[in-house]
């Protein structure tokens, strides 16, 4: 086809040229006799063949109207991740701040929406990286890749990007990402282990610290190549319709003190993130900032933490120069850290960073291990023996009849389990499945119960490796895990539930008491039965708790509480107040939200763990600074002592 | 225009062996709504759904409990008080029908003497041919429109077979159990206004009558 006449109002549609080569445009301004000649002249006096030209450039307007529409569509989307993912804010904050940015444009009736939205990300992609290229500004492709590219998106195959695509791509945030994902930790931080991968300009090139300090990437990972599936760091789809299953989003960031080594105070983050209406440039800078504000604080925790393993290191080394191996045996619980150094400063230097911030990326693995246990219960091959072994028993076999069932109904939307680009199930699917299989191997007299499928689920998210997570699971169920008369946790949900009748009937009128007041006025709601449920994933099913935070928490469930008079180990039943302070201090951090909503039905709603039931309701996220703040406070308040009376009486 | 009349307070518990669809028939109800491989609900599950039945209307409260044996001990909870049940099975899964049958005599001997139950065989669009025609594919159902019904006459219980996924008869149960369910029986009318939001009106094809509407076999 030659290139003849490409009409003016085609122009704006830019990037895909060769569709308006052909005829098409100004042919209804020509007269009859010219047409009967175009159609002598170029299609052999067949006028089928106009008709079917016209046809074709029809659907290919249609075609990139549709590309257009979807790239609008992307480019919020990246501002959106970009926000989330570096200015530590919330897709509801981001939506709030939108919409403000939209009434005063509005009212100063200069600007649309999308143009600040095209400009914010252009502006911060920019910024980073030295892309010469705006997104959004295309370039003319070379006609295989847009065919290519067209023929998929044509197909309605929105979330994929074709690999062929990649060479003309701008290198994104993404990409960037990307190669900082497969680089290790020890890699200068300007490297990149991708040939592919575009090398970011110098001046920008300092990660944000979550992302370097993956001191173990999970190796999945790096398998989300689709830049533009809309997926988060952890795999969940985040796709607009879908904003419902999206779990991570804000990172807390400490706002109190830190406690060592550190000389400025942190960074109120609450004010950093009100951002002035003084236009565009302005908001710019305020994300930078904030990202700023957030990786810095995040490397001071860490230098913390580094500064903390030295001195247990340091510790144990002087305890035992023979020991070559520099990793202390921190015991269950951290418990051989309490007289570590003579007097209890390690143990509460400890305790405190994982109370205020949690455990680092890269400290993540050696530490869960050690203070679950795991490591103490490992044996190098069993895993793969059960892997191997056929089953047996019949007990066995109900088991993986029930896995089964569940297998497909785990994380359903992350793609790491359920790959909806190329509908297949992912990698940590067959994960699930042999960690559950052979979990149920070797803990028969535990078995599967739902609810681990989720934890575990949840577990393959982080920076632990397949065999790792086998053993911490069985290590929960011994050692961290509420136990009931020596049965395990998850053989005990009657008791599980009577605790929680006691945290409804005794606990929350001596904790909360406007709330608890707030509930019976309401009718009396039986708030046992939902906070069973968090129990029994240990807190993930929560809509209010984003991974991160998540995380933290599970970091917490590894540490024993200071205790006042004793030293010894951590007992069931004093594991069981840590869940009872533990749920006490979310249902305190929900509070006002809670005492907002008059009805029974919209806090029943607003506690379930299920958020497919529409509604309009508001969710906040919980911040984990908040909730351990709270859960301090009432656990220092909670004794196993008092717990057995009530069980006794209850 | 007219005052609507007070909701009558339902509550209903839904039993069943996992992965019968519990769950969905739930989210079908309240929601209108299907998702696949929906997760697994741990513990239990309350929810709320008005519907009008003529001139009532029933606000369902219902709490869809855990299908795993391990929780079987918890429905004690769940079901006392409670003045209806739908006691759920696949009807591609003969043993979820013999669990069906356990809990309807458990129900018969732990609940409540008035409790209305609604015997359900879900997955109705496994069996049905692709074809919108009257026949079935072969060899998937495994438990026969007669098992159901008959089991429904022995012990009293409505019968429906339903498909939470094409929506197939599922509001038809919760008008058949409003139906049932004797006025005097509810609790009393709930004191809070009633507002129209999140209503469904049933009324309109609450004409069709649980075993009338099933697939001719």
């Amino acid at each position: 086809m030659t290139k003849s006449s490409s009409s003016g109002s085609s122009g704006a549609l830019s990037g895909t040229s060769d569709v308006f080569n052909a005829l098409g445009g100004n042919l209804h301004n020509l007269k009859s006799s010219q047409i009967t000649k175009v159609i002598n002249s170029k299609y052999n006096g067949d006028p089928i063949l106009l008709i079917r030209q016209l046809s074709l450039d029809l659907a290919k307007k249609e075609r990139d109207l549709i590309l257009q529409r979807q790239e609008s569509f992307t480019r919020e989307q990246k501002l959106y991740k970009l926000c989330n993912e570096f200015g530590n804010l919330s897709t509801l904050e981001i939506d709030h701040k939108l919409s403000h940015e939209r009434h005063n444009h509005e009212n100063i009736n200069s600007s649309k929406v999308d143009d600040i939205l095209s400009n914010l990300i252009s502006s911060a992609i920019n910024d980073n990286i030295d892309t010469g290229k705006k997104p959004g500004v295309s370039k003319t492709p070379s006609p295989e890749s847009e065919s290519s590219e067209s023929h998929q998106k044509v197909l309605g195959v929105s979330l994929l990007r074709g690999s062929s695509q990649e060479s003309i791509k701008p290198p994104t945030k993404k990409n960037w990402l990307r190669s900082l994902f497969s680089s290790s930790e020890d890699l200068p931080q300007t490297g990149s282990t991708l040939a592919s991968a575009p090398k970011p300009n110098q001046k920008t090139t300092v990660a944000p610290v979550e992302l370097v300090s993956f001191g173990r990437t999970p190796s999945t990972i790096s398998l989300i190549d689709n830049e533009d599936a809309n997926i988060d760091k952890y795999g969940f789809f985040t796709d607009k319709s879908n904003v419902r299953i999206t779990r991570s989003s804000t990172i807390s960031l400490p706002t109190t003190r830190q406690r060592r080594r550190s000389n400025t105070s942190p960074p109120d983050t609450n004010n950093a993130i009100l951002i002035g209406n003084n236009g565009k440039a302005q908001y710019i800078d305020k994300l930078k900032q904030i990202s700023k504000i957030h990786d810095s604080t995040n490397l001071k925790v860490e230098r913390d933490w580094d500064n903390l393993m030295k001195a247990i290191n340091l510790q144990s080394y002087k305890l035992d120069p023979s020991a070559s191996d520099v990793i202390v045996q921190l015991g269950t619980f951290g418990i051989n850290l309490i007289k570590l150094d003579g007097n209890d400063d390690i143990y509460n230097w400890f305790i405190n960073l994982t109370h205020q911030y949690g455990i680092p990326q890269k400290y993540r693995r050696l530490l869960w291990m050690e203070l679950s246990g795991a490591n103490n219960i490992k044996i190098n091959g069993v895993y793969q023996e059960l892997n191997d072994s056929p089953v047996t028993c019949d007990e066995v076999q109900l088991n993986i009849n029930q896995i089964n069932l569940d297998l497909h109904r785990t994380l359903p939307f992350n793609y790491f389990f359920n790959n909806l680009l190329e509908l297949k199930p992912g990698p940590n699917f067959y994960k699930l499945q042999r960690i559950l299989y052979a979990f149920v191997k070797h803990c028969p007299e535990i078995g599967y119960v739902q609810g681990m499928n989720k934890v575990v689920g949840t577990l393959l998210l982080s920076v632990l490796d397949e065999e790792d997570i086998f053993w911490l699971l069985i290590a929960l169920c011994n050692e961290i895990l509420p136990r009931y008369n020596n049965l395990s946790f998850f053989n005990s949900i009657s008791l599980i539930h009577k605790d929680n009748v006691i945290l409804k009937q005794v606990y929350l009128d001596r904790f909360i008491p406007k709330l608890n007041q707030h509930l019976i006025k309401l009718g009396g709601l039986d708030i046992d039965f939902i906070t069973m449920n968090w129990w029994l994933t240990l807190f993930i099913d929560l809509k209010f708790l984003d991974l991160d935070s998540w995380f933290k928490i599970f970091d917490n469930l590894l540490i024993m509480e200071v205790q006042e008079d004793t030293n010894d180990e951590m007992n069931d039943d004093d594991r069981s107040c840590k869940f009872i302070s533990l749920t006490l201090a979310i249902l305190k951090c929900l509070e006002p939200s809670l005492l907002a909503l008059h009805d029974k039905e919209s806090i029943y709603i607003y506690l379930s763990s299920d958020n497919n039931y529409h509604n309009d309701m508001k969710y906040t996220n919980v911040k984990f600074s908040d909730l351990t703040k709270h859960h301090l406070a009432i656990s220092k308040k909670i004794s196993s002592k008092e717990l057995i009376q009530l069980r006794h009486k209850i | 225009m007219s005052y609507p009349t007070p909701a009558t307070s339902v509550k209903l518990v839904l039993l069943g062996e996992a992965a019968v669809g519990k769950s969905s028939l739930v989210l079908r109800f309240v929601s209108n709504d299907f998702q696949e491989n929906k997760e697994p609900t741990i513990g239990a599950a309350f929810l709320t759904q008005k519907c009008t039945i003529g001139e009532r209307t029933i606000k369902y409260e219902i709490w869809d409990t855990a299908g795993q044996e391990r929780f079987a001990s918890l429905a004690p909870m769940y079901y006392r008080n409670a003045q209806a049940a739908i006691v759920v099975y696949d009807i591609t899964k003969p043993a979820s029908f013999i669990k069906a049958r356990h809990w309807v005599k458990e129900l018969h001997e732990q609940a409540a003497k008035d409790i209305t139950i609604a015997l359900v065989g879900n997955k109705y669009d496994l069996v049905q041919d692709d074809d919108e025609g009257q026949g079935e594919r072969e060899g998937v159902r495994k438990v026969s429109v007669e098992e159901g019904q008959n089991l429904a006459a022995e012990e009293g219980l409505l019968f429906y077979e339903t498909s939470a996924k094409t929506s197939y008869n599922v509001n038809d149960v919760f008008i058949g159990i409003g139906n049932k369910i004797p006025e005097a029986a509810s609790l009393a009318s709930s004191p809070e206004q009633n507002n129209n939001e999140g209503r469904i009106d049933l009324s309109t094809n609450a004409s069709s009558n649980g075993n009338r509407n099933l697939c001719s076999c």
